[in-house]
């Protein structure tokens, strides 16, 4: 189990289904898909990637092929890459409702896209 | 004693600071910055209430040949333009842009652009037309889209030898800009020489806008809120625009419709 949970971030502009997310460094990124928009959104708080998974499928809905789980794994993974997310090995505490991070408002967008879920400056 | 004896009051960028020379900088050097810098001396008329920042100490060149000293008044204008920025920093949204103004209304375009892509050839070229507000670094009050200008002297080649000469926007013909000036739109500059089209004008997206402005930004991290202050200067401007262009004089039409259009 990997728990996730967002970098420190100077701001994050929501706009027009896209994010942009600014780092204390000054870097930017772009989270040009709906999905990876989601995801940050989500891990505001530490958040383990079965829990991240299971808001993707209800927001978005099941991908066409395989689990949500595994098609969410490459966003995850480029999120990481990109220094929007980190990436912690172990079990996160469970929240409560009321703790949960608030939901995408965006609903069947379709399968997460990974190429160009993150754009860098 | 104090060995600066010389010293003259700038103002730009919304605020004030003396410039002080030492004492054995050559006389023709003074004289060179009060021509070069004469749209930034301040003999008193700032606006009230203006902020002084520290003194700025002048580098000396090395001897009193024209070389030594067009080659000091490169190192000032870097070092002003430093102090300057460093002063407004979390205070103003400041730019690497050249600006222009309706020399009557001062809506003014801020043409954003990395330096060395056409700035100050624009500023040149079309400053004959519009008011002259900074052809290096634009300062935006966040709050009001009120711009501070920068009217500093423009790097121009000239002389056998092609080297940049600070000069007076005064020599260039360039107009004034009225008191007061305040951001109509926001012109992102990509310049293609080799271009044979006319000039090209696109609306840019607010994240093509946001992700285009801030590599060409100089300390926004020392805002609050830096993006949101960004798309709410877009949204009260228009947008932003993504100009195209060959030469700076394939301009004129263009951006005289694009101030006329924003009173």
């Amino acid at each position: 189990m990997t728990t996730y949970r967002r970098t420190e971030t100077l701001d994050v502009l929501t706009v027009a289904g896209e994010a942009i997310v600014l780092l204390p460094t000054g870097r930017a990124l772009r989270l040009s898909s709906p999905i990876a928009v989601a995801v940050h959104a989500a891990a505001a708080e530490p958040i383990s990637s079965d829990r991240l998974a299971d808001i993707i499928a209800t927001d978005f809905g099941p991908p066409p092929a395989g689990d949500t789980a595994e098609a969410l794994q490459p966003i995850l993974d480029h999120l990481v890459d990109a220094g929007a997310l980190t990436a912690t090995e172990g079990v996160v505490t469970a929240q409560t409702p009321a703790e949960q991070p608030e939901r995408n408002p965006l609903k069947g967008i379709g399968t997460p896209q990974v190429p160009g879920a993150v754009r860098r400056q | 004693m104090s060995a600066m004896e010389n010293s003259l009051r700038l103002s730009a960028l919304g605020v004030a600071f003396d410039l002080e020379l030492c004492a054995s900088a050559p006389a023709p050097y003074r004289a060179a910055i009060d021509h070069a810098w004469s749209r930034c001396l301040d003999a008193g008329e700032a606006a009230a209430g203006t902020r002084v920042i520290e003194p700025l100490i002048a580098p000396t060149p090395a001897d009193d040949s024209d070389e030594a000293i067009r080659a000091a008044m490169q190192r000032l204008s870097q070092q002003v333009t430093r102090h300057l920025i460093a002063a407004q920093t979390g205070r103003l949204l400041m730019l690497h842009a050249a600006a222009l103004c309706d020399p009557a209304t001062g809506a003014s375009l801020v043409f954003v652009a990395p330096g060395g892509t056409g700035k100050t050839t624009l500023a040149r070229r079309l400053g004959r037309h519009h008011g002259y507000l900074t052809d290096e670094t634009v300062g935006i009050d966040p709050e009001t889209g009120h711009i501070h200008p920068y009217p500093k002297p423009l790097s121009i080649i000239a002389g056998e030898g092609r080297r940049k000469v600070e000069t007076s926007p005064d020599d260039l013909g360039l107009l004034s800009p009225p008191p007061s000036s305040i951001l109509a739109r926001l012109v992102l500059l990509r310049r293609e020489p080799e271009r044979p089209a006319p000039p090209r004008l696109e609306d840019l997206s607010v994240p093509d806008a946001v992700m285009a402005l801030l590599p060409e930004t100089s300390a926004i991290t020392r805002l609050a809120r830096p993006l949101h202050l960004l798309a709410d200067l877009l949204e009260r401007t228009h947008g932003a625009l993504r100009l195209t262009y060959r030469e700076a004089h394939d301009l004129v039409d263009l951006v005289a419709q694009l101030i006329g259009d924003r009173p």
